[in-house]
């Protein structure tokens, strides 16, 4: 009777060859995850300027000077997506409603044109050739009677090497 | 689930999960100042004569009007008194009394809390300017007007805003 529980407690125990196999395969997936790093780096914040009271204030993606800019690096591909405000903030709370159109954000990977792409969806960009660029323009909507002050929003870029 | 499994499983999910990378940009405007101050009706004595050696007095509802309009806070200020000028260069203080309303027709306007030099801040919230009224009267004492001469006095006196340019 013992010498029988005493073979069935064995048989649950994992085999050390099994357990070492095992330890291999993880440590070989974890240098996978830990190659898989993205560097992005604001050039420039998008910049509306100066806001006239009334009138919308629209940055295009081409504009030098006021879009935003982010470049990407990184392995291989890398697969992006924009989470974009609705609105400009000031310190006292008040806002300025803004909007991004199809064709306000564009991505340009080394050697090709600006393409625009949907922001709010996953978007692959090849970085196996080199730094990708994206462009951000939008558009502010101040009220006729806005508050005066200083607005900003933050908009954040989520970086994947797979998709989702 | 063997314990070794399903350590086995998670690793292979995790690197998946510290795979999505977040950033930030940012992005920025600026709403410049609009703040305005314009006359609608000047402070009067009118027709009625002042009596030396008595007091004399126009209430800020019926005295001058001025509007303000303004996209941020902005202090409403106008000096305490104004000295006007009457034949020969003679001089007649005028004490100022003011008083604030939204509408520009108030029969009774709010007295400001401090004189008119402390100033009003017409209140604002949220996301939008707006536009108030300020009601300037005046009072001629006794004293001022005891040993005045007789003619007609004028003079001028500035309400002025007070504001934060971005």
């Amino acid at each position: 009777m013992s010498r029988l529980h005493g073979r069935r407690s064995n048989a649950r125990r994992p085999r050390p060859a099994r357990r070492a196999l095992a330890l291999l395969a993880l440590l070989a997936a974890a240098p996978a995850a830990a190659g898989a790093q993205y560097a992005v780096a604001q050039v420039q914040p998008l910049a509306f300027g100066y806001l006239t009271q009334g009138v919308t204030e629209i940055v295009a993606p081409t504009d030098a000077f006021r879009r935003g800019v982010l470049t990407l690096d990184g392995p291989g591909q890398a697969w992006i997506r924009l989470v974009l405000p609705t609105a400009l903030t000031s310190a006292l709370g008040a806002t300025i409603p803004l909007q991004f159109l199809t064709g306000d954000v564009t991505a340009q990977e080394t050697g090709k044109p600006p393409a625009a792409f949907d922001p709010t969806t996953s978007t692959r960009v090849n970085l196996s050739k080199g730094t990708a660029s994206l462009f951000i323009g939008g558009r502010a909507v101040p009220a006729a009677d806005q508050r005066a002050g200083d607005y900003t929003a933050t908009m954040t870029i989520i970086v994947s090497s797979t998709k989702f | 689930m063997r314990p070794l499994l399903l350590a086995a499983l998670m690793l292979a999910l995790w690197p998946l999960e510290i795979r999505a990378q977040n950033f930030s940009l940012n992005a920025h405007g600026t709403v410049a100042s609009a703040v305005s101050v314009a006359r609608l009706s000047d402070l009067a004595f009118g027709a009625t004569a002042i009596v030396p050696g008595t007091a004399t007095s126009v209430t800020p509802a019926n005295g001058a009007r001025i509007r303000v309009d303004f996209n941020e806070p902005t202090t409403v200020t106008a000096p305490d008194f104004v000295m006007i000028a009457g034949p020969g260069g003679a001089l007649l203080r005028v004490d100022l009394v003011c008083a604030q309303d939204p509408t520009p027709s108030a029969a009774a306007p709010t007295a400001f809390a401090a004189p008119c030099a402390g100033g009003f801040i017409p209140p604002i919230s949220g996301n939008v300017g707006g536009t108030h009224y300020i009601y300037v009267g005046g009072t001629v004492a006794p004293a001022a007007s005891a040993s005045l001469r007789a003619g007609s006095y004028a003079g001028t006196f500035a309400v002025t805003a007070s504001y934060v340019n971005y």
